[in-house]
């Protein structure tokens, strides 16, 4: 078995950060979990895949966060050539028409709203596992 | 006029024939008796003029009286004979016999003077009557003195004579045998009507007149023309009299006030004619008079009015180009009165130029088509001052239909409008205004929208981590944590699902007020049944009966509103009848002529009408939580949508009867099925 893609989580909150992570670990999931903890860290990553770094199979992008938010991290992979393929899976609280528009419109793969719930949030953890690391397939 | 020609000559022979040689006293010689004079004396004796001959320088003693003089006056000649004339004359007593006793006695010593015929112009005289049951007549005469010269030339004797002026329309009319019609025609005439002697004494007046004058006829004709309509103004009068009196003109006519006996006046218009009818020898006034107090009020009603409505009238005739105007327009436009009205492109100065193009064009047009218009105008007067006008203004006519002249109005609408610039003014205030707050408005609702939107991510957000951090808790350390640990998890995490519930309803809420919504024909009953559709669990699980057989029925209304506001009284009405005995639901609906009602009712708790208003609030809530959980936001937000939507919703219900709450939509209407 080949070594698995990565899964990039970009989440500024500490504390959504550790209980996606805790739900990832208790559905098992096999692939890495980048953390990436605003905007700025998830656009560091950039320069890392143009390099020749392992693109991820699916990076999770929650909008709302301090310095760059969410949708301007979309803009910036969605227009580049090397990098738009990358799914990318909105993964916020937001329901507003106005967000899941202008996430779709900028390419969006996918927008998911986090459920406060915790078992509904579990079920979600293991569905983007399933579908977008074991169902879906990546762009070669 | 009268000349007595006959006696001139040849009188004097005659008289000293008839007379005898020695003057009489009270016996008077047969003349009879001398054969020669008989034809003279029957001459004299049946002559139609009335006459008496009088001594010239015998203090007027009455020498011979002929039959009609007798008879006109009732005397008798043997008690006249060798009297002094005036002994008998005055005949009768008259308010101004005095005046007459001195024109006469002048009339007569002028003769003795002058030694020449003198005449008398007419005078009434009031005659005492032949009969003695019957009251004295007054009757006009002309007086005559002739004098009688002897062979040596001495004036010896005077002929006076009387000569009887008939009313000479009655001899006019006698004449044609008509007197009964001509009598009515006068009388009946709808004018008032008279005939004067030419010293203004009444010959005849109608009752017409004597309405106008406001007196009797008796009393009247005791005053004379002057007296009664110039009393005090002597040059008035003569002033009107004047031109006729000099042959200038032969009708005369002049606007008087008269003030009646009753100390009322009226305004009455005068024509006067100087006539000679044909037959008589002598000149009449003829009098019409017009009561014009009706006229005269009117004219000063429209005048008053065209004043309070600061309404000038003006009328242009287009072949003599004459220009007329009404005081009003001289005030309107400020001009002097005193000059003559602006004609056509001079009345271009008092206007500014973008209105005089206006009202130049609309007067050129009426002119060349011959339609009415309006417009208004604004005027400049010569001192600088600024008016608003309405002009209007029409084409009068030929009967071929040929434009013969241009009239029309001119009104003062200055004040109308100034508050009406002062209106546009504030208007236009208020406009900056309006928007100036929708502004504010805007922002201010964008800084909601932006809150509301940080907490429904920054809330959630801590909410999902005790939600989370709880479970683990429960499921990872259950064994280290007693029963009282567990009943705090478990409360824990209630409070975040209750929490968590508020804040998607304060959400929705909120969206509700700041989301457009997309009016659009939809059919109830398929909204109805997908809502009931979602709800199926909940009423099987408690065994409640839907009735829901709605007709198609299609309103007006967005699709996602309506299908939330009928989630939130479907979910409320299971909530509140679940626990009945035997729940039921039902919807029902009512077309009426522009919008559609429809209602769910349940059979559950109900509540308290005095609680009506307080339920459709924000976070207002009958129950306690743990019996009926809820928000408080539902209702709110059924009321906020039905709002957005153009509805209504209200309730119906008592403690424990069920509630019934109803929409009122706008009905969707087409003329086609609209499947």
């Amino acid at each position: 078995m080949t070594s698995h893609p990565p899964i990039l989580l970009v989440e500024d909150n500490p504390l959504d950060v550790d209980l996606t992570l805790r739900a990832f670990k208790r559905r098992n999931l096999v692939n890495p979990v980048h953390v990436a903890r605003d905007g700025e860290e998830a656009l560091a990553w950039i320069p890392l895949w143009e390099a020749g770094e392992t693109q991820p199979a699916v990076i999770l992008l929650d909008l709302n966060m301090p310095r760059i938010d969410g949708l301007s991290v979309l803009r910036s992979l969605k227009t580049r050539d090397g990098l738009r393929r990358i799914p990318i899976v909105i993964l916020t609280t937001s329901k507003e028409d106005r967000d899941i528009n202008t996430a779709y419109d900028l390419g969006a793969n996918s927008y998911i709203v986090k459920p406060v719930d915790f078992d509904n949030f579990l079920q979600v953890a293991q569905q983007i596992e399933l579908y977008w690391c074991i169902t879906n397939e990546l762009p070669r | 006029m009268y000349h007595s020609g006959p006696f001139k000559k040849w009188s004097f022979v005659v008289i000293v024939t008839l007379l005898p040689s020695k003057p009489m006293t009270n016996q008077r010689t047969d003349p009879i008796s001398t054969p020669a004079i008989l034809p003279l004396q029957q001459f004299f004796e049946t002559s139609s003029h009335l006459c008496l001959i009088l001594r010239a320088h015998d203090h007027f003693i009455i020498e011979m009286a002929n039959d009609a003089f007798l008879a006109a006056t009732s005397l008798r000649r043997e008690l006249i004979i060798g009297k002094n004339l005036f002994e008998i004359f005055p005949l009768s007593s008259i308010e101004d016999s005095d005046d007459s006793i001195n024109v006469l006695r002048a009339s007569l010593n002028r003769v003795l003077t002058d030694q020449c015929a003198n005449t008398i112009t007419i005078r009434q005289y009031i005659i005492p009557s032949r009969d003695s049951g019957e009251s004295a007549l007054y009757q006009y005469w002309k007086l005559s003195n002739t004098p009688v010269f002897d062979p040596s030339g001495h004036l010896r004797y005077i002929i006076h004579q009387a000569e009887h002026i008939i009313d000479p329309m009655i001899a006019c009319a006698q004449r044609s045998e008509s007197i009964s019609a001509f009598a009515a025609i006068f009388e009946q005439a709808a004018v008032g009507l008279a005939l004067l002697t030419a010293e203004g004494h009444w010959i005849r007046a109608n009752t017409r007149l004597c309405e106008i004058i406001g007196d009797g006829y008796e009393a009247i004709r005791m005053r004379s023309f002057q007296d009664i309509f110039y009393p005090n103004d002597p040059t008035g009068y003569a002033e009107f009299l004047h031109p006729l009196l000099a042959g200038e003109i032969q009708t005369r006519s002049t606007e008087r006030y008269h003030l009646r006996n009753n100390g009322h006046g009226i305004w009455v218009r005068l024509f006067m004619t100087w006539i000679r009818l044909a037959d008589s020898l002598v000149d009449y006034f003829v009098l019409v008079v017009e009561d014009i107090q009706t006229c005269k009020e009117m004219e000063e009603n429209l005048k008053e009015a065209k004043r309070l409505a600061k309404l000038g009238y003006w009328k242009w005739d287009r072949d003599t180009h004459t220009h007329t105007w009404s005081e009003e327009i001289y005030r309107i436009y400020g001009r002097n009165p005193a000059l003559p009205p602006a004609i056509y492109p001079e009345v271009q100065m008092y206007f500014t130029e973008e209105s005089w193009l206006k009202l130049a064009a609309a007067v050129e047009k009426s002119l060349a088509e011959g339609g009415a218009y309006e417009c208004d105008a604004e005027v400049v007067r010569p001192d600088g001052s600024h008016r608003w006008i309405t002009a209007r203004g029409d084409a009068i006519r030929k009967r071929d239909g040929q434009i013969l002249a241009l009239h029309g109005t001119v009104q003062d609408i200055t004040d109308r409008k100034l508050a009406e610039q002062a209106l546009l003014q504030l208007n236009a205030s208020l406009e900056a205004r309006v928007a100036e707050r929708t502004a504010e408005l805007n922002t201010l609702n964008q800084s909601l929208e932006s809150f509301v939107y940080s907490v429904s991510h920054d809330l959630k957000g801590p909410l999902r981590g005790i939600e989370g951090y709880s479970r683990f808790l429960e499921e990872d350390y259950a064994e280290r944590l007693n029963e009282e640990g567990r009943l705090f998890v478990a409360n824990i995490r209630a409070g975040v699902t209750q929490m968590s519930a508020l804040i998607d309803d304060l959400l929705a809420y909120s969206r509700m007020e700041r989301c457009k919504l997309e009016p659009t024909p939809l059919d109830l009953s398929i909204l109805v049944n997908e809502v009931i559709a979602e709800y199926t669990q909940d009423i099987s699980a408690h065994e409640i009966k839907i009735v829901a057989d709605l007709p198609s029925t299609y309103v007006q209304a967005d699709a996602d509103g309506l299908a939330l506001v009928l989630r939130n009284l479907l979910g409320n009405a299971i909530k509140f009848s679940k626990y009945a005995s035997q729940p039921r639901i039902e919807f029902g609906v009512r077309k009426e002529a522009s919008f559609v009602i429809t209602w769910i009712r349940d059979n559950g708790i109900g509540f308290d009408m005095k609680y009506n208003d307080q339920i459709f609030e924000i976070f207002e809530r009958l129950h306690r939580l743990e019996d009926y959980p809820g928000t408080g936001i539902g209702l709110a937000l059924v009321k906020k949508a039905m709002q957005r939507m153009g509805g209504q919703v209200w309730a119906d219900s008592a403690p424990g009867k069920g509630a019934t709450f109803y929409l009122k939509l706008p009905v969707y209407i087409t003329h086609r099925d609209p499947q």
